[in-house]
């Protein structure tokens, strides 16, 4: 079981999922404190992405709890939107809004979901598009007008203009190549230091070794091992584990 | 021949006709809008409702449909007040903005079909609602996408609004015809007014053109010169 404190964020208890027959989440349990940054990774189709779209319930899970500092996410009386606005969400594509342009997109949420004034959702946005260092010329551009690696650093400035409690990442640089996910994992790790409170799915091991608190390791809808991650990725207890580093590793030889 | 007098009842004829297609079109743009998203996003009886009533439209012909408006409803009508009197143009204005609605209600369905599932994920987790995503996210690139079926649609109805002669509306058709059996230059003025229609659906598509160039957005819309 988790250990509960006043510290903790999100604590997910118990939380299965099926689709169909196919069990995807089955008795997954953690907790996020805040200010920490947790680490996912897995084989695909081990339930990460389906995790974390529970936790904002973009899908429902069958069974479990999920308390966001100390609400019940999934009570009837609860207003979800209420709570996804301070749950930060960074795509695998970007999901940028396509005719806005990347100032505008960051202004939004600020403005629509928050009723803030266009000045004030204005410099919150340029506040975090100056987090993520998007450059000054592309501040006026179109997504389609912008690199991956620019339009995901957009994108995390949109979660961060909300000034969420948490933000989740699933697997925000699987669409890019590898000089593209260098600028955004390199925002993250700042983002990290700055004890931004992450919960991360990813394939970059190296992130997972320099930003992470902990590590999960999900295999089969299940927290199969975790730990610190030097621990956990230099010296993996579990079968598991050990093939799917491995092949993680003569990947990126 | 006196062809200030032609060009005087043509004239008329196309004010009405313009009328028709402009308001018919407006109107349909608003019904059709609500029957959109009710097909679209919500659920049950509303939407069973939009789709009932999107392919009754549809699977008829325009031409009935104008009739029962212009000649079976005030009949219906008169059984309750025996003094109603239907205009002409106000039932083909109605008929026209009823029958636009339907296929512009599909026009919009599919442009909002087509704005990718991510995006609404991406404004739901910043906390939107179902409205706020409609009038923000989808509206604005729905809207971009579906321009040149809507100048199909007005191109349609400049041209299809000359049904309504068959209500006796003094439209565009109606006043040539008439005027054509006054004076027997039927050769001269039918070709005149295939020029008149011509020369306001080529105004529509250009000006649609500029639209379209206007307000395009790289990624949401493709413009090729």
């Amino acid at each position: 079981m988790p250990q509960t404190s006043e510290s903790d964020v999100l604590i997910i208890k118990n939380l299965k999922k099926k689709f169909e027959e196919k069990t995807v989440l089955d008795e997954v349990s953690f907790s996020v404190k805040r200010g920490e940054t947790k680490v996912i990774i897995g084989p695909s189709g081990a339930g990460k992405s389906t995790l974390l779209r529970c936790i904002n319930r973009l899908v429902e899970p069958d069974e479990g709890e999920i308390i966001f500092d100390g609400l019940n996410v999934l009570s009837k009386d609860v207003d979800i939107r209420k709570i996804r606005a301070r749950i930060g969400f960074v795509f695998q594509h970007f999901n940028l809004f396509k005719h806005l342009t990347a100032l505008e997109n960051v202004k939004i949420g600020p403005k629509v979901v928050k009723g803030l004034s266009d000045e004030k959702a204005e410099r919150i946005a340029v506040k975090a598009l100056k987090a993520v260092h998007l450059e000054e010329d592309a501040l006026e551009k179109y997504p389609a007008e912008l690199s991956g690696g620019q339009q995901q650093r957009v994108a995390i400035a949109r979660a961060l203009a909300m000034e969420p409690d948490i933000i989740l990442f699933d697997e925000p640089t699987s669409a890019l190549d590898p000089q593209l996910a260098g600028e955004v994992l390199d925002v993250m790790r700042e983002l990290a230091k700055r004890k931004v409170t992450m919960l991360v799915v990813t394939h970059e091991i190296g992130f997972a070794l320099n930003a992470a608190d902990e590590v999960l390791f999900f295999y089969n809808g299940r927290i199969w091992e975790r730990g610190e991650p030097k621990e956990l990725l230099y010296s993996p207890k579990r079968e598991e584990t050990k093939a799917f580093l491995r092949r993680i590793a003569d990947l990126s030889l | 021949m006196d062809y200030t007098f032609i060009l005087g009842q043509l004239a008329k004829g196309l004010e009405v006709t313009l009328e028709l297609t402009i308001f018919g079109f407006l109107g349909g743009f608003a019904l059709g809008f609500i029957l959109a998203i009710a097909r679209t996003y919500w659920g049950g009886l509303s939407r069973a409702l939009a789709i009932a009533y999107i392919e009754l439209i549809r699977g008829t012909p325009m031409l009935l449909q104008l009739y029962i408006i212009g000649f079976g409803l005030p009949l219906l009508i008169r059984q309750y007040f025996p003094d109603f009197v239907m205009n002409p143009t106000v039932a083909a204005l109605l008929g026209i903005m009823l029958n636009s609605a339907a296929y512009q209600a599909e026009y919009m369905r599919g442009a909002f079909n087509s704005i990718e599932s991510g995006q609404i994920e991406a404004a739901l987790s910043l906390g939107m609602t179902r409205w706020e995503i409609i009038r923000h996210i989808i509206f604005p690139q729905a809207f971009r996408i579906m321009l040149p079926s809507w100048t199909n649609e007005m191109v349609y109805l400049l041209k299809y609004s000359s049904l309504a002669m068959l209500l006796a509306v003094p439209e565009l058709m109606y006043m040539a015809s008439v005027t054509a059996a006054e004076t027997f230059l039927y050769a001269q003025i039918y070709l005149m007014v295939a020029g008149i229609y011509l020369i306001f659906a080529t105004l529509i598509i250009q000006a649609m053109r500029l639209v379209e160039l206007k307000i395009h957005i790289p990624g949401v819309t493709v413009i090729k010169r």
